[in-house]
């Protein structure tokens, strides 16, 4: 019956096993399940949801055929007083279905509280919140590792806290990724770029040497005024200096720039 | 989690990992390893593999034959370097084919301009 009703209303065979196996969800009588299944997907298309994002949720978390609707409509509700848009829950829950089954005093009062103590305000919280929302899942002690670690490289607190605002994906970066980002943009001359538009650290690093290969070969030096150059969209790219990404990556090569790097620190990046 | 070592991934990062996706310690090896392998024939290297599970853990919660169908979905649109789009974009890796899809139609934007979203991380 279970099988049958989730197959016709959008999931596949595995989806029904992997729901079938869910701690939380096993345990339940064939009638609660349905029940659940039945309400909760209901639930979740009238809060706005579109049902593809439905399937998506509950088969990246099951669990949510383990509780009720009610918590369910209870946390969207509990979310949108936290300040969130109704359509920045949705996208937020759609990424980190979590929220629906992390406790909102034990971890999302408790996130922001800890947040603020490291000196984000309410609304900054709420702003990083709705673009990283995984921030909710990182304990405060990988959080507060990620600011040492960005200490180590050199900014202050202040200064962490502002890339942080406007790049909050810093957070879900390894500190191996982020070293690689600033260091290149060191070696480049432009590590005013990291301060001035921290956004642009989200390009690879790959794509990012190749294009600074590019115009170097070209004699044309990257500097404060033109470095946006390299970080224009592809299309941009391509109309402006005729280049695809794709070509300038076979040309230029960021693995022979680390390995050149390395040998330049004696075998350490 | 010996696979997460093998790709040079250090404890504090398989710490902060399982922090974030719980779930990872329910994924057999075999998953995990078959996860790794679609992105080293990406083109990925395991540098650019460790931001992607850093960035995004939820990635190796992801069904294997979704995840292909995401990659030629992007094939067929002739988005090439997937490495470059993962790496600044490892949550593109959430996406399911049809959620492209849905985008083209629903974004009213030229296909083009899709791809160049994609293409430039400015997409999701």
């Amino acid at each position: 019956m279970i099988k049958e009703y989730l197959l016709k209303i959008g999931y596949k065979e595995k989806d029904y096993k992997k729901i079938m196996s869910t701690p939380g969800v096993k345990d339940l009588t064939d009638e609660v399940l349905l029940y659940n299944i039945c309400w909760n997907f209901v639930s979740l298309l009238s809060l706005g949801y579109p049902r593809r994002s439905v399937i998506k949720m509950t088969k990246k978390l099951s669990q949510l055929f383990g509780i009720t609707y009610s918590n369910i409509e209870n946390r969207f509700n509990d979310l949108v007083n936290l300040g969130y848009s109704k359509d920045s829950v949705r996208k937020m829950t759609t990424t980190l279905p979590q929220l629906y089954s992390i406790s909102m005093e034990d971890n999302i009062l408790h996130k922001i509280d800890d947040l603020k103590k490291l000196g984000y305000t309410y609304d900054e919280i709420i702003a990083m919140t709705k673009l990283l929302p995984q921030l909710y899942s990182f304990s405060i002690n990988c959080i507060k590792e990620k600011i040492r670690n960005l200490k180590k490289l050199g900014y202050d607190e202040e200064t962490v806290l502002f890339l942080t605002k406007e790049l909050p994906a810093i957070y879900s970066m390894s500190i191996e990724n982020i070293t690689d980002k600033i260091n290149l943009l060191r070696d480049i001359n432009l590590e005013f770029v990291i301060l001035s538009e921290p956004k642009q650290l989200i390009q690879s690093s790959k794509l990012t040497y190749a294009r600074f290969a590019f115009f170097r070969d070209k004699n044309i030096t990257i500097n404060e005024d033109n470095y946006k150059r390299l970080f224009y969209d592809s299309k941009a790219f391509k109309k402006s200096f005729g280049i695809s990404n794709d070509e300038i990556l076979k040309l230029y090569h960021y693995e022979e720039y680390l390995q050149e790097r390395k040998k330049k620190n004696g075998g350490t990046l | 989690m010996e696979e997460l070592y093998n790709i040079g991934l250090d404890d504090e990062n398989i710490n902060n990992i399982i922090e974030t996706n719980k779930d990872i310690l329910n994924i057999s090896s075999e998953v995990i390893v078959s996860l790794i392998n679609i992105l080293k024939e990406c083109n990925c290297s395991e540098r650019i593999i460790r931001n992607i599970i850093t960035s995004n853990p939820f990635y190796l919660n992801r069904d294997i034959i979704d995840i292909m169908n995401l990659i030629n979905k992007l094939d067929s649109m002739s988005i090439r370097n997937l490495d470059v789009v993962f790496d600044t974009n490892p949550w593109l890796l959430d996406k399911d084919a049809d959620d492209i899809d849905s985008y083209i139609n629903e974004s009213g934007k030229e296909f083009d301009d899709v791809i160049n979203e994609i293409e430039s991380g400015i997409i999701f």
